[in-house]
């Protein structure tokens, strides 16, 4: 029961502290995710809303702001330069844009080294698009390895999918 | 105003209590036992003999996991006594069993239950009257049977074998759960629950990724990864009361944390802004760092020996991740693992200084392994393919891992000797990153 009480306290903290970051400037900081696994809460949470990805790309004239890697390699394939291009010009003309690249690896094998290898993958990216004139402060990198795959199943073709960066655009600019 | 002015979305963390995410697991044998100890349970309580908090059933299962019983199905008991008289020594052992448990287990109305519990020894009694070997009375409360019948599990085992059983311990994992409505999305949860997957709870959750759980060693922290800021950062939280403290947060990678031995410091890895991470360790008190590893390959996954003296990591710097030990005082680094392509996740198992489970690829894809560092042998546990992250129990005797199971993510656990192969189904997602606490 005295466990219980802890508990209880705890989320109203919890509640509390979300409360007062809506206060803020940062509407995008508001969340809870009420319930855990149940998903209450989703319509306000950003990290649930693909809307901005979908922006982005259709003002980048892309489809989608993904580069795919071949098993085991960080080379980037040239038909994904294009992609990079889209991203470096709108970069140059917006010094206020923010992105985020996020590298991923395929599920086979240990967790903590897939990040190394995801890692790889997000600095090959930001490393090509400094050599095509973006600041280098308008960019991070994050790894995360196999944590995020992008389709669920155990063959090539979902590794394939999985083997990717995603850019995404925290600030527009 | 800016509607994308944020470079941190910062993800608000609920810790919550609800039991009813109690996930109900049921542990499948997937493998067969032989040259264990043939030992029989008889039920204790026969009014509710299917009832899954029947501590008969509880100590037959734990027993039947470890990998060092042979537990007698109760379809075949010849009798089902409560009282060491009534039982017929000569009609157990002519079905060849050593060892017989009887016991009762009696409400006794204000919420309590009244359990007696008696160990007999069959193999050396010459007469017909079978030899007391533990005689044990407990009255609990209701919800205390399930630990009752776990820490009866544990006195049973070391009186049985000589080493202590783990039967009372707890796993930490995380459980990935997509949204329903959008499944593209997942809710992360770090999860504490008994040895057996039964009472889980989550420490926490978040909308982004939780890694790498481990235990500090007196089980009362768990330090881990979170990328809750879309950045990792590394974290521990008091068991107990989920207070958290944020311990890492140097740009880059932020990984793969592990408790010192003596619970004063951590082993981990960060990249330091750079690609490629190394591995440092983190003291506690003073937050001071000392940088171990100073390449640029990937240097992760620090395990430390049982002495503090000395850790084993990951590294490709050979071309392919192998397994490798650094001596702390003079940083000096020797390859251990020659055997394959690809060896990783690497531990020392328990009361064997020189044996270290880890996670290895052959064509047979990614099994949990145990590698002799004296004699170079390789034995391969697992035949699944799809495992990862080997987390041995205390006493060397278990390992659990994750696998693929029909698209999902399963908790298993096999026996270092291989024989006993169980899994621990949740209801729905994946559970994976398992990690074994201390006593």
């Amino acid at each position: 029961m005295k466990t219980s009480l802890k508990w209880a306290m705890m989320l109203l903290i919890a509640v509390a502290l979300a409360a007062c970051s809506s206060k803020s400037d940062d509407k995008n900081a508001t969340s809870v995710v009420g319930g855990g696994a149940t998903g209450a809460g989703v319509g306000t949470n950003p990290d649930f809303d693909d809307s901005m990805d979908a922006r982005m790309a259709k003002i980048l004239g892309i489809e989608k702001n993904t580069i795919y890697f071949d098993f085991d390699r960080d080379t980037i394939k040239p038909e994904y330069m294009s992609i990079l291009q889209a991203n470096a010009d709108y970069l140059k003309k917006h010094p206020n844009a923010r992105i985020l690249i996020a590298g991923n690896a395929d599920p086979r094998g240990s967790r903590e080294y897939n990040i190394g290898l995801g890692q790889r993958r997000a600095d090959v990216v930001r490393q090509r698009l400094v050599t095509m004139g973006v600041n280098a402060n308008q960019m991070r990198t994050v790894s995360y390895g196999s944590e995020k795959p992008a389709v669920s199943g155990n063959d090539d073709f979902a590794y394939s999918q999985d083997r990717r960066d995603d850019i995404t655009y925290d600030n527009a600019g | 105003m800016k509607k994308y002015s944020v470079w941190t979305l910062i993800t608000t963390l609920m810790i919550f209590f609800s039991s009813s995410a109690l996930a109900a697991l049921d542990i499948q044998i997937t493998r067969g036992v032989v040259r264990a100890i043939p030992i029989a349970i008889v039920p204790f309580d026969e009014n509710n003999p299917n009832s899954p908090n029947d501590i008969s059933r509880i100590v037959a299962n734990d027993l039947s996991h470890s990998g060092q019983f042979q537990v007698m199905p109760q379809s075949n008991l010849p009798q089902k006594p409560h009282d060491a008289d009534a039982v017929s020594a000569d009609l157990w052992k002519t079905l060849g069993l050593d060892d017989l448990v009887i016991g009762s287990s009696v409400p006794t109305g204000n919420g309590q239950t009244k359990v007696d519990m008696t160990l007999l020894d069959l193999f050396h009694s010459n007469q017909s009257t079978p030899t007391v070997l533990m005689r044990q009375s407990y009255t609990v409360a209701d919800s205390q049977t399930r630990a009752l019948a776990h820490h009866i599990s544990d006195i049973i085992y070391e009186k049985l074998t000589g080493e202590k059983g783990v039967f009372s311990t707890r796993l930490a994992y995380v459980k990935v759960t997509p949204l329903p409505n959008n499944p593209r999305h997942k809710v992360y949860a770090l999860m504490v629950s008994d040895v057996d997957g039964h009472n889980a709870k989550p420490l926490l959750t978040s909308t982004q990724p939780i890694m790498s759980p481990d235990w500090s060693p007196d089980g009362k922290q768990i330090v881990y990864v979170s990328f809750e800021t879309k950045l990792p950062q590394i974290f521990t939280s008091d068991v107990a009361t989920g207070q958290r403290r944020l311990i890492s947060s140097f740009p880059g990678i932020n990984g793969a944390p592990s408790f010192s031995p003596d619970g004063r410091s951590l082993a981990v890895a960060l990249s330091m802004g750079k690609t490629n991470p190394n591995i440092y360790t983190i003291d506690l008190g003073s937050g001071r760092l000392n940088q171990l590893t100073n390449d640029a390959s990937i240097n992760t996954e620090p395990s430390w020996a049982p002495d503090g003296q000395s850790i084993l990591f990951t590294s490709d710097r050979g071309g392919a991740p192998q397994i490798y030990s650094i001596d702390l005082a003079s940083k000096q680094t020797q390859r251990m693992t020659y055997l394959g392509s690809y060896n990783a996740s690497a531990t020392y198992l328990a009361g064997n200084p020189t044996k270290i489970s880890l996670l290895h690829r052959d064509d047979r894809g990614f099994n949990v392994a145990i590698y002799d560092l004296q004699s170079g042998t390789m034995q391969i546990l697992t035949q699944g393919g799809y495992l990862e992250s080997p987390s041995p129990a205390p006493n060397g005797r278990m390992i659990v891992y994750s696998t693929n199971v029909g698209g999902r993510r399963m908790l298993g656990m096999v026996s270092s000797n291989g024989q006993v192969n169980i899994r621990l189904p949740e209801v729905s997602g994946d559970a994976q990153a398992p990690a074994w606490s201390p006593y």
